[in-house]
């Protein structure tokens, strides 16, 4: 109960409320505009929360998390691309609706269907998470080190292109993390001579490199030659909230809230997944499943409810167990560490008042969506306009911004523009960059707790099998190497490098 | 169809960076004390499972180029020559922050940048819409850095060159 009041404390304060609110308003920008992504958002905001206290940064994190993965509906429906690829179910039902003049009813539906599905996974997150990290209390070295290990090839396995790529891309993540001064030895790894390396590679250039400035490549070769659309905002006056089509609804909003909330608890899974789940479980409980793909509400009900409840799932195993739900809390998961805010189940033991704050945060944050999109619906149908030869040199100045403001390191500079080229390359060749990422976060997780255990086992790898816990993470994450192997046996699918939302393919990618 | 050689070329390139890793982690030091794992033994065991995997990607691939499957989208030299300016301006604009300071090397590469990314885009057709373009991309470009050097220095404590 003291943790809880300590953390109504916390927020309830008219910096962190307004923090919530602007980060909520840049994510909702962000989000809606195609070829930006929910973790380029948060990626880009991080530096601005160093000079802030780690919950007023915290908050600020998933405000524009939560604006981001709403934001996305908004092209969704006006222009038929998704701005996210949590969106892409959207353009299902969204597109069509908006072609037959309801963009302002379908706008109206995907608002208010974001903000029940955001509020439903928000109270399964609080429900759910103390249990779980409860479970993960009896966590040893052992158990932390299997857990690495599983997140990482389950991320492999969601992320776009072959999973074998996405496996490669998991262990250069690795790799990179073990740059610098060993923690064990102080033995120095591949600094190359580069005094700037020895405390290892800085997570932010990684980040902002890997989805932010390997993105607008990726953007700029996508809009090279290619037509501007405009979007549909005929008969469009305002986005009102159909609140009686959504109580008919009670059954289509509850399925894709468990739906949600379970696929983004799922390391690797995310929004994009749960989507599509849920427009398919909605057609089937459906009374008429013929309207759906014409620009029927309940189709466009179910994606959106779900892919808001999947933020609130892929909280979950982030908060709990300190391995991401996905790439867009992965990037939140930096973040964080960088706030010297450490996601796991001693977080709920040691700093049980952040972990509270951070759910009311969640909470505040899917209620200023909510008002802000209903408030400024016709803002955001302008920023759609923004030509993306303004807009692309923009988000390159504001990265340098982020990465020099915070250590004014030149090198960092360097550093994030060499990770902006790698990017480029590992999603043009289907490796994806979220796996990257993921192994530089679990990187030291990972070795250290191999290493620790090894000095608690005395040197006996048998422990790390025969323990039931790590045995089974273990156990799965075989399972999930042997299902790459098998599926790779074939001429493999989905070769093609992870495209860019901008332009007209929808293709989805997991980079959120 | 066939593979664009850059896709096998970059399995080339990423078997080669596993190998090197794999023996730059042979020189670190070996374990020592009670602890079994030494500072080269992780590093080495991720390039060992990476030299694999490569080799995995390599072979999926070679069969790709049997199979005659399509993939990756081959890009037209308009494209790889914009993704190529861009990236140059950008690191011209990196190189050339201490040297100039924040405010002339940032009004500078949106500028440039702007206008360069609108030619590859859609280039303007006539004078009159060249002269729209240049004042629009200095303006735009002016107003900007000075908001956000005034915004990020003032607001948020941060220190620019």
């Amino acid at each position: 109960m003291d943790a809880i009041l300590d953390a109504v404390g916390m927020i309830a304060n008219i910096k962190v409320l307004f923090a919530i609110f602007a980060a909520t308003f840049l994510g909702l920008i962000m989000g809606s505009l195609p070829g930006l992504t929910a973790a380029m958002a948060i990626a880009l905001l991080i530096p601005l929360t160093f000079g802030m206290g780690p919950v007023m940064g915290i908050a600020t994190l998933l405000g524009a998390f939560c604006g981001a993965i709403a934001g996305g509906a908004v092209p969704a429906v006006l222009l038929g691309i998704p701005g996210t690829p949590s969106s892409v179910a959207t353009t299902l039902d969204g597109f069509p609706m908006a072609r037959n003049g309801q963009a302002g009813k379908a706008l109206g539906i995907v608002i208010s269907a974001s903000f029940i599905g955001g509020i439903l996974g928000a109270v399964l997150l609080i429900l759910l998470s103390p249990p779980i990290a409860g479970f993960a209390l009896r966590f040893g070295p052992a158990e932390f080190f299997s857990l690495g290990i599983f997140g990482l090839v389950i991320i492999a396995s969601v992320s776009g292109g072959s999973m074998l790529r996405g496996l490669f891309g998991g262990l250069i993540g690795l790799f990179l993390a073990t740059i610098g001064a060993d923690p064990m030895t102080g033995v120095l790894r591949f600094t190359g001579g580069q005094p700037d390396l020895i405390t290892g590679i800085n997570l932010l250039p990684a980040l902002i490199g890997l989805f932010a400035v390997s993105q607008v490549m990726q953007d700029i070769i996508e809009t090279v030659n290619e037509k501007a659309i405009a979007p549909i905002t005929q008969n469009f006056t305002s986005a009102r909230p159909p609140f009686g089509l959504l109580a008919k609804a009670w059954k289509i909003i509850a399925s894709s809230t468990v739906i949600g909330v379970v696929v983004g608890a799922i390391p690797g899974a995310g929004g994009s997944i749960s989507s599509f789940l849920s427009y398919d479980q909605a057609r089937r409980l459906s009374k008429t499943p013929e309207k759906f793909g014409k620009g029927h509400h309940e189709g466009l009900i179910a994606t959106e409810t779900s892919n808001n409840a999947t933020a609130g799932g892929a909280l979950i195993p982030m908060l709990t167990l300190g391995v991401p739900g996905e790439v867009a809390t992965a990037v939140l998961m930096g973040g964080l560490t960088i706030q010297g805010v450490r996601p796991g189940p001693a977080l709920f033991n040691e700093q049980a008042s952040i972990v509270y704050a951070i759910f009311i945060a969640f909470i505040l944050a899917n209620i200023a969506m909510f008002v802000l999109q209903l408030g400024g619906i016709r803002l955001f149908v302008r920023i759609l306009k923004v030509p993306s030869h303004i807009m692309m040199p923009l988000i390159l100045m504001f990265c340098v911004v982020g990465v020099f403001g915070v250590n004014g390191s030149y090198f960092e500079l360097w550093l994030m523009f060499a990770f902006g080229v790698l990017g480029y390359f590992l999603n043009r060749f289907g490796f994806g960059t979220a796996p990257v990422i993921l192994g530089l976060i679990l990187g030291s997780l990972t070795e250290s707790n191999l290493r620790r255990g090894m000095i608690v086992f005395d040197g006996d790898w048998s422990q790390f099998v025969l323990r039931p816990i790590s045995a089974t993470l273990l156990l799965l994450s075989l399972f999930f190497l042997g299902l790459i192997i098998y599926q790779n046996r074939k001429v493999p699918k989905g070769l093609e490098e992870p495209q860019s939302t901008l332009g007209t393919d929808k293709k989805e990618q997991t980079n959120e | 169809m066939r593979l664009l050689p850059g896709r096998l070329l970059f399995d080339l390139v990423l078997l080669v960076s596993a190998v090197s890793g794999f023996w730059l982690s042979s020189n670190l030091p070996a374990a020592s004390g009670i602890s079994s794992i030494g500072a080269g033994d992780f590093p080495k065991y991720v390039c060992v499972a990476g030299i694999i995997i490569a080799i995995a990607i390599i072979i999926q691939d070679i069969r790709m180029i049997k199979a005659q499957v399509v993939e990756t989208r081959p890009l037209t030299m308009q494209k790889v020559l914009s993704v190529v300016v861009i990236t140059a301006l950008f690191a011209a604009y990196i190189a050339l922050l201490e040297v100039l300071g924040f405010l002339v090397s940032t009004t500078g590469f949106l500028a440039i940048t702007t206008i360069v990314c609108a030619c590859f885009i859609k280039r303007p057709a006539s004078k009159a819409e060249w002269r729209k373009l240049i004042f629009l991309a200095a303006v735009i470009s002016a107003v900007t850095s000075v908001t956000t050097y005034l915004a990020f220095s003032y607001g948020f404590g941060l220190i620019f060159p």
